[in-house]
C-alpha cells in the first residue's frame, strides 16, 4: 500500500508539473517548471537587441565578446545581461557599462577608449544574410571610458 | 470507470525488473554528473557573479539576495559528491535525495542571473523521480552489500513510466505553447526563420560566433514550412507513444534529429536528448549491457545481487 500511494503522489507531482504552467500561465517563465515559450511567438522580422560595444579613438565600434559583456562565455548571458540594464535604471545602466569598461581594460583590448551600452534595432534576416553592424537605428544608453 | 482505473492502475504499477531502473539510474545520474563537471568551470563563474543581476527563479525565487559565493561552491561541490554516489548507488536513501535536490539547486542558480535556460529542466525532473524510487536495487554499491537479490514488483515499474511521461509530455507542451501563440501559422515557416535570424543576429551583437547553417539557410524560404511542420508532428505527437509502444524508437529517432536540426540551424544544444539519454526511459535500456556482451564490445560480469529479467 505504502508503495502504491507513493506511486500515485510521484504521479500527481510529474501531471502538475508538467500542466500546471501552461494551464494557469504564470506572469514569467520559470525553472524547472516551464512554459516552454521558445521559438512560440513569432518575432517578426524586425529584431531589437541591447549589447554593449567598444569605442577606439575615432569613435568606431567593435563588437566586444560575451565574456567582457556578461562577465560569462554564455552569449545568451551576454544578451541578457544587457537587455537586463537597457530596461533598467540609468545607475544600473552606468554600472553595467562601469563593468565592461573596467573588464576591457584588463582584458587587453587596447585600442578601446570607450564603451556604450545601446539598443539596436536590425532587419534581422537581412542583416545576418548581410552585414550585421548595418542597423536600422542605434541608441546610446551610457557610455563610460575605459580608465587605464 | 473502476475498471478503467484499475487498467490504468496496473499499467501505471505493472512490475518491472529492478535492472531497468538501475540502468535509468546509472544513465541520468552519469549524464547529470558529467554535465556538473564538465561546465564546471561555468558554474564556479555563476557561483561568484556579482549581486546586480540577481533575478531568482523557481525554487529559489524566494532568496533576495545571491549566495556568499563561498556557500554556492560548497553546495555546487558536494552536490558532484552527491553524483557520485547517486550513480554508484551508494547510501541510496541520502544520495538519491540529495543529488536530485542539488542538481535542482544548482541549475536553478544558473538560470537566476536574467537568462532561463531549458536545456536541463527534463533531467532535473528526472532525477527527482528517480530519487524517490527504489533505483539503487541492482547494480549498484548498496546491493553488492547486501547480497540478496531483489525481484521485480511494481516499484520498479512505475518511476519508468513517470519518466517517460516527463520526456513526451515536454514536447508536448512546448508542442501546444506554439498552438497557443501562434495558431496553425506557426507552420507557414516565418515564425522558425525570424527566431533563426534573430538567435544569430543577437549573438553577433554580443560578439559570439554563430558556426551554424540556419544564417546559410534564411534565403531558402521554401524550406522552413515543412521543418517547422516537422517540429510540430514531433512535438504533439510524443503522447502517442505512451500507448503505441512499437511507435517508441521512430519517434525517439525523430525527436533526436529534431535536436540535430536545432543544433545545425541555431548552435543551440539540448545535450540530454543529444546524447539519447532523455530517451532511455523509453527502452529496456537494462538490455544494452547482455546486448553488448554477445558482440563481445565489453567485458561484462553479472554483479553480484543482479535478478535476472524475467
Amino acid at each position: 500500500m505504502r508503495g502504491r500511494a507513493r506511486a500515485y503522489v510521484a504521479l500527481a507531482a510529474v501531471l502538475a508539473a508538467l500542466f500546471v504552467p501552461p494551464l494557469w500561465p504564470p506572469a514569467d517563465d520559470s525553472y524547472p517548471l516551464s512554459t516552454y515559450p521558445m521559438f512560440s511567438r513569432d518575432r517578426g522580422a524586425t529584431s531589437v537587441v541591447a549589447t554593449v560595444v567598444g569605442v577606439d579613438a575615432e569613435g568606431r565600434a567593435h563588437r566586444l565578446s560575451p565574456a567582457l559583456i556578461g562577465g560569462s562565455a554564455e552569449p545568451m548571458q551576454a544578451v541578457a545581461t544587457a537587455g537586463r540594464a537597457a530596461r533598467g535604471t540609468a545607475a544600473e545602466r552606468r554600472a553595467l557599462c562601469r563593468r565592461v569598461a573596467d573588464r576591457v581594460a584588463a582584458g587587453g583590448r587596447d585600442e578601446l577608449v570607450a564603451v556604450a551600452l545601446r539598443v539596436e534595432t536590425h532587419d534581422a534576416v537581412a542583416n545576418v544574410e548581410g552585414d550585421p553592424d548595418r542597423a536600422l537605428a542605434v541608441e546610446v544608453l551610457a557610455t563610460c571610458e575605459v580608465a587605464r | 470507470m473502476t475498471g478503467l482505473i484499475a487498467a490504468l492502475d496496473r499499467r501505471l504499477r505493472a512490475p518491472a525488473p529492478p535492472t531497468r531502473l538501475a540502468a535509468l539510474r546509472v544513465l541520468v545520474g552519469g549524464y547529470a554528473l558529467g554535465w556538473l563537471l564538465l561546465r564546471l568551470p561555468h558554474l564556479l563563474d555563476v557561483a561568484r557573479a556579482a549581486g546586480s543581476r540577481f533575478d531568482p527563479v523557481g525554487p529559489l525565487a524566494w532568496m533576495d539576495r545571491p549566495a556568499p559565493t563561498g556557500t554556492a561552491v560548497a553546495v555546487l561541490l558536494a552536490t558532484i559528491g552527491a553524483g557520485v554516489g547517486f550513480t554508484a548507488g551508494w547510501r541510496w536513501r541520502l544520495s538519491g535525495p540529495a543529488f536530485a535536490v542539488g542538481f535542482l539547486a544548482v541549475t536553478t542558480y544558473r538560470s537566476s542571473w536574467g537568462q532561463i535556460f531549458h536545456t536541463e529542466n527534463l533531467v532535473a525532473l528526472h532525477l527527482l523521480v528517480l530519487a524517490v524510487a527504489p533505483a539503487a536495487d541492482a547494480w549498484s554499491l548498496d546491493a553488492r552489500r547486501r547480497g540478496t537479490p531483489v525481484a521485480a514488483t511494481g516499484d520498479h515499474g512505475w518511476p519508468a513510466r513517470l519518466l517517460s511521461l516527463l520526456t513526451v509530455g515536454t514536447y508536448a507542451v512546448a508542442g501546444w505553447a506554439k498552438l497557443r501563440n501562434e495558431g496553425l501559422g506557426w507552420v507557414d515557416g516565418d515564425v522558425l526563420r525570424h527566431h533563426i535570424a534573430h538567435d544569430a543576429l543577437r549573438k553577433e551583437l554580443v560578439g559570439a560566433a554563430h558556426p551554424s547553417l540556419g544564417p546559410a539557410l534564411l534565403g531558402q524560404r521554401w524550406l522552413f514550412a515543412p521543418m517547422a511542420a516537422a517540429s510540430l508532428v514531433v512535438e504533439l505527437g510524443a503522447p502517442l507513444v505512451l500507448v503505441v509502444r512499437r511507435l517508441r524508437v521512430p519517434w525517439a529517432v525523430a525527436a533526436w534529429t529534431f535536436h540535430v536540426g536545432v543544433l545545425a540551424l541555431m548552435a543551440i544544444a539540448f545535450p540530454y536528448p543529444l546524447v539519447g539519454v532523455a530517451f532511455a526511459s523509453l527502452l529496456p535500456v537494462e538490455r544494452a549491457p547482455g546486448w553488448l556482451r554477445r558482440r563481445g564490445r565489453v567485458g561484462w560480469r553479472r554483479p553480484r545481487g543482479e535478478v535476472v529479467n524475467p
